[in-house]
């Protein structure tokens, strides 16, 4: 009988990043409590250290990692790191920046003992697990801040465009969700005119309630056929939505010819969008040849 | 329209400074090779990285989520890690590897987007035999009784055990069945003989040298039992007479001889041999100058822990040959009858006398065979010590060992991650990119030309 020796199944790459992502969930059962807080480093309870933290698209993010310990025991700077559990990209080493993205920043005071990263112009894909990491003699401790990047969303309800007869009312209702702190002000405009202003007409009327869920409404009594026009409804924070409302006299052919105008603007601003893709296929496609 | 043509030349511009920009971003030469490694043993990961200008190059333990070192500055504290630099490759040494060493190691340079790539570490153990979880060293069981022994080990991989005899019977599993070689971690023995008396070998291999091996003894334990091959000797007068009988007993017998309820000590008149093998023994018995008061009955008893038993042989007298020639002399006339009958008398009793010496020998032979074939065992049981050695019995044994050693290297498939980016794959020759640099501008006229 030959003598063969029992294989163990060895992680394929689907295996591995499985770990990896397990690793995310099982991290914060690395906190090694059992060090002696007289001999090694350890993560201060504070109010700063926060394990969510959640940042506005494009806003500014500041994960916080207070480390106690540090003078004690003559912890080396390079011992404290920031890691991006996504790709596991290494952000910093001590008060020295690894990676070269630039939105990247280490605030951190000598003497003190606390490393702040501070992420600027915060995209959607910077949404996940950071880990602030500390070296021990047994291997390491970590503190998990999983920061959250919300985009605040306005839109306007109904579908994108409004009919309504002369003499009737026009009322539009604008949302605004999913913003971190609710917006003082929502703007209305009108072809791209501010209407908030505009007090030389008194039956438009603009109501805004904010909230978690920031609602406001745009009541225009009465409206003329120069009422028509694009509205569009939008906070400092976010995208603004439009609608389009048509004021007629009760004559359809009008309506149907600004719908025609419509679509016309809309075919431009495909026709525009489609040229930057060909050029950089061409490009594409030469490279292509060459290589071939 | 000439906007338009200023707004592509500056694209295309653009594209042609991002690519030769590109040909000269840091890029993995080649991926980092799976390493093999005995516990305890040092290990080296070599991540090598062409271009790699200003940036850095790091090292990550994954499967602990550790950073071991940025650039040459050994992050962890672990002392074990280090790392040097030589002609583009960053070698990462692991010294004295653990087995929580194991595991995926990620090489990464910080490049925006970054670029990475892992290789497997595999720590392997070599077999340790459990001596808590195994039978012990010396084991004792009844005859016809059901007996299975242990035997476990760790390692990694998990070892392997087999199961053989020292002295290369085979082993009777399974309903009898015979195998020489046994794989499993238990060894059911159901209905145990005598015969499968002796030393086991429970041996664990992984491929990680060295192989172990545990050494049990298994004592099968019986009443005795005798057998007399030959229940009735004749012998004359002052003659010596030797009877025999043969017994099997386990645990160790006490065996003696026993005349007209006297036990027979050795003495002038007596002497009294044994031969004992493994669980037999051959016991004799020889009386000198047989007299009157020599014949009868004599008895061989066998007496252990667990029972008793005898034996029993008769020696009676055989007539000599002398006393017929006395009659002669004392009558004439029948003397001529006389000298006929006498003869023929003479030819039988040398006839039986022969016959009675044949067997003899005959009884010997089959005896003495017995004795050479269990003297092997007898020699290895009577070692008590048992232990875990690395040196396997036999060369069948040793060259499984060699053999297995050379399969037992593991194969572990390359793995390479790159994020956000495919590796740039273009030469980094200068007349490539002037090449490239042209066919754009070519392609850009054609381009233009369409307009």
């Amino acid at each position: 009988t030959t003598l063969e020796p029992d294989q163990k199944s060895i992680l394929t790459d689907n295996d591995w990043k499985k770990l990896w992502m397990r690793g995310g969930i099982n991290g914060d059962s690395k906190l090694d409590n059992n060090l002696d807080s007289s001999d090694s480093p350890m993560f201060e309870d504070s109010e700063l250290m926060a394990h969510n933290t959640t940042v506005q698209l494009g806003g500014t993010a500041f994960l916080v990692c207070k480390v106690s310990g540090v003078d004690r025991v003559g912890v080396n700077w390079n011992q404290i790191s920031w890691i991006r559990r996504r790709d596991w990209h290494i952000l910093s080493s001590g008060a020295q920046l690894y990676t070269n993205d630039e939105r990247f920043a280490i605030l951190h005071t000598p003497g003190s003992n606390m490393w702040t990263l501070q992420i600027k112009f915060v995209q959607r894909r910077d949404h996940g697990m950071y880990e602030c990491q500390v070296s021990t003699p047994t291997g390491i401790i970590s503190h998990f801040v999983n920061l959250q990047v919300v985009v605040p969303e306005a839109f306007i309800l109904g579908s994108g465009e409004l009919h309504v007869d002369m003499g009737s009312t026009i009322n539009l209702v604008c949302i605004i969700e999913k913003s971190p702190t609710p917006p003082q002000y929502v703007y209305w405009q009108k072809n791209d005119r501010l209407i908030n202003y505009v007090d030389s007409r008194r039956d438009i009327t603009i109501e805004t309630t904010p909230g978690p869920r920031t609602q406001s409404r745009l009541i225009i009594r009465e409206p003329q056929v120069t009422d028509s026009g694009n509205y569009t409804c939008s906070a400092s924070n976010t995208e603004p939505a439009s609608i389009y409302v048509f004021v007629s006299k009760g004559d359809n052919m009008a309506a149907i010819s600004r719908r025609k105008t419509s679509s016309a603007d809309r075919l431009t601003h495909i026709f525009r969008s489609m040229l930057a893709p060909c050029l950089l296929l061409n490009t594409v496609v030469v490279r292509h040849i060459f290589l071939t | 329209s000439r906007f338009t043509n200023r707004r592509i030349m500056f694209l295309i511009y653009m594209t042609n400074l991002v690519t030769h920009v590109m040909m000269d971003e840091p890029r993995f030469a080649q991926p980092i090779p799976n390493v093999t490694v005995a516990v305890g043993r040092d290990a080296n990961l070599p991540c090598v990285v062409e271009h790699l200008g200003g940036y850095k190059v790091a090292w990550i333990h994954i499967d602990r989520q550790m950073i071991l070192t940025i650039h040459r500055h050994v992050i962890s504290r672990i002392p074990r890690y280090s790392i040097t630099y030589t002609d583009n490759t960053w070698l990462l040494h692991v010294n004295q590897a653990h087995q929580d060493d194991r595991g995926y190691y990620m090489c990464q340079v910080n490049t925006n987007p970054m670029i990475s790539q892992v290789g497997y570490l595999q720590v392997v153990v070599p077999p340790n035999i459990l001596d808590i979880e195994s039978t012990p060293s010396s084991v004792a069981v009844r005859e016809n009784q059901n007996i299975n022994m242990t035997c476990r080990a760790d390692g990694f991989p998990a070892p392997k055990i087999i199961w053989r005899r020292e002295d290369g019977e085979e082993i009777a599993v399974e309903k009898k069945k015979k195998v020489l070689v046994y794989d499993a971690d238990v060894l059911p023995l159901t209905k145990v003989s005598r015969n499968e008396m002796g030393a086991y070998l429970c041996i664990a291999t992984n491929g990680v040298p060295p192989s172990v091996s545990k050494r049990i003894i298994l004592d099968v334990e019986f009443s005795p039992m005798i057998w007399v091959p030959n229940q009735l000797v004749g012998a004359p007068s002052g003659t010596d007479v030797t009877i025999d009988c043969h017994t099997e007993a386990h645990p160790k017998a006490i065996i003696y001889w026993v005349y007209n309820s006297v036990m027979v000590l050795p003495s002038k008149k007596y002497k009294t041999d044994y031969t004992e093998n493994s669980y037999r023994a051959h016991m004799k018995l020889t009386i000198r100058n047989l007299q009157y008061g020599d014949f009868g009955n004599y008895r061989c008893i066998s007496k252990n822990s667990l029972g008793e038993t005898e034996g029993s042989i008769r020696v009676y007298e055989i007539p000599l040959p002398s006393t017929p020639s006395k009659q002669v002399t004392h009558t004439t006339v029948e003397s001529r009858e006389n000298n006929i009958i006498p003869s023929s008398r003479n030819d039988t009793t040398k006839s039986l006398q022969t016959d009675v010496g044949y067997a003899m020998k005959n009884d010997l032979y089959p005896g003495s065979a017995s004795s050479s074939s269990s003297g092997g065992s007898s020699s290895a049981a009577s070692s008590s010590s048992s232990m875990q050695t690395s040196a396997l019995p036999g060369g069948v044994a040793g060259n499984s060992l060699s053999s297995m050693g050379s399969k037992g290297s593991l194969a572990i498939g390359k793995s390479t991650f790159y994020t956000e980016r495919p590796p740039n794959e273009y030469a980094a020759s200068s007349v490539a990119g002037l090449l490239l640099h042209r066919a754009l501008l070519f392609g850009s006229g054609i381009y233009l030309t369409l307009l």
